[in-house]
């Protein structure tokens, strides 16, 4: 009897996991074919990301970007972590003249 | 030839009940790594799946004012040149914000009624009271989460202080209940022109733009259109949804190189663990040579070991990370995950187990253990037979 603990447990364990990874791709699922009005009046992306409000910044490497957030050197305002809010091609913001 | 291989496998059980202190040591550092490992994984997926849903229906383009690098209100005079523009289909200014309520960052956002796709009073998922309506202001509906950390009901009345410190008095006249947790526990509609009064934004100005496109083939022409106008940024629903992906992706990334060194650790262990143990069961190597097992045998008893250990232990650590994450929402990781969440309101995170993310956890937790114990199994398998018995009682 003893001899069949761990495989007894490791059952339960792979069949729990099992279980679980069914019931969220499940829900997961109904979440996305489901009306949800509420988003489409909101329109807002998820909050910690969507919004630039420093409350809502991680801490870890960001909290040097909260600190320096609206003195000039800081630029958190163009830093979404990682990638930029606009990559559309900016023109004609910049002529330059003279030289080579 | 089956049944051979089920005799080594049953040796390999056997050799795990026998050495103890090598299978704990190995299961206890490899379970944690994996738990911490799936917790955050989970925990990453269910965030940036959520975020897919939403700007599922969010507008096209965003249009915010910028001045002097910074975002500011918009002027809704824009709204009629972005109009005019090919493609679009629908242009509305809108008005949102953030407020400080009692110690928690909630937001409030302004909504046209008059102006929406569909009739919120059928489809929206009231829990409690009714919707907005224009022929009642200073009316508020509240999600449910939020209802309960305020203590206010249908009926009550809500005293929420504006950013230049005048008390408003709001109606709350319904608690809704959406799928999407965090809008439940951070957010307050009310009239746009109620939020307008409230964030003392003037009637030329909104807080930002929201502009459908007809096609979406066409959103990258249109914003590059409205990007020609002066002060402005664009930011396009992919954007988002890229800078999204990448913040957790960095966020979780962070975690995944603490879990790479445990990972190192557990992999130097077992690989101790195995060349301690490997010394120890010499006498028995010979005598099972002696007995006719082959090198290749012992070799596969050993990785049999191996392969058993870190199914085990990749089982265990994905169901705690599962119970550490549903049971207890995720303490720790979600303030990295999320942001300065002492400022939000408790709500239920959102978690993603997929399969893939579960046959990652497996062959990370398999693969490493089987090659730390790949080289001991067989420095110890090639020895002589004779050599390792005397050597072993000497």
């Amino acid at each position: 009897m003893k001899e069949k603990i761990v495989p007894l447990t490791l059952l339960f364990s792979i069949v729990f996991n099992l279980i679980a990874c069914v019931q969220s791709e499940m829900s997961w699922t109904n979440k996305e074919n489901s009306p949800q009005p509420l988003r489409q009046v909101v329109g807002l992306p998820n909050i910690a990301v969507g919004n630039l409000n420093p409350a809502a910044r991680s801490p870890g490497l960001e909290v040097l970007c909260i600190s320096f957030y609206d003195v000039p050197g800081g630029y958190c305002h163009y830093f979404a972590p990682g990638a930029p809010y606009s990559v559309l091609p900016r023109s004609k913001n910049l002529t330059r003249s003279g030289g080579e | 030839m089956k049944g051979r291989h089920m005799n080594l496998l049953s040796y390999a059980l056997n050799c795990i009940y026998r050495y103890k202190v090598r299978t704990v040591v190995i299961l206890v550092c490899l379970v944690t790594s994996a738990a911490v490992f799936s917790s955050v994984a989970f925990l990453k997926d269910g965030l940036v799946k959520e975020g897919e849903l939403s700007l599922k229906y969010a507008p096209d383009i965003t249009v915010q004012q910028i001045w002097a690098g910074r975002p500011t209100l918009i002027e809704t005079s824009y709204v009629g040149y972005i109009q005019e523009m090919a493609g679009t289909i629908s242009v509305i200014p809108r008005i949102w914000g953030y407020a400080n309520v009692g110690n928690i960052l909630l937001v409030i956002m302004g909504i046209d009624i008059d102006n929406m796709f569909f009739d919120p009073k059928e489809t929206f998922p009231m829990e409690e009271g009714s919707f907005l309506s224009p022929e009642t202001p200073n009316s508020v509906v509240l999600g449910k989460a939020v209802a309960d950390i305020l203590g206010v009901r249908v009926g009550n009345t809500l005293t929420i202080l504006t950013e230049s410190v005048t008390p408003i008095q709001y109606q709350v006249v319904g608690i809704f209940n959406s799928e999407a947790n965090i809008y439940n526990a951070d957010m307050i509609l009310m009239n746009i022109d109620d939020a307008r009064l409230f964030f003392e934004i003037p009637e030329n100005l909104a807080t930002d733009i929201a502009v459908y496109v007809w096609d979406p083939q066409l959103v990258n022409n249109v914003a590059r259109d409205i990007g020609e106008l002066q002060n402005l940024r664009v930011v396009t629903k992919d954007i988002i949804l890229k800078a999204q992906e990448t913040t957790y992706g960095a966020r979780s990334g962070f975690f995944s190189v603490l879990w790479y060194i445990v990972l190192i650790s557990v992999a130097i262990t077992a690989f101790n663990q195995t060349v301690v143990v490997g010394h120890e069961s010499k006498f028995e190597v010979g005598l099972l040579k002696a007995l006719g097992f082959s090198t290749s045998d012992i070799i596969e008893i050993r990785l049999m070991e191996s392969a058993i250990l870190g199914v085990i232990a990749g089982s265990f650590g994905i169901t705690f990370g599962i119970i550490y994450d549903r049971v207890f929402n995720a303490p720790i990781f979600r303030d990295f995950m999320l942001g300065w969440v002492t400022l939000y309101p408790n709500f239920t995170l959102p978690i993603h187990i997929s399969a893939s993310t579960i046959f990652l956890i497996y062959v990370i937790t398999i693969l490493p253990l089987l090659f730390a114990t790949v080289i001991p199994s067989w420095i110890n398998a090639t020895v002589d037979p004779d050599i390792a018995m005397r050597g072993a009682r000497a």
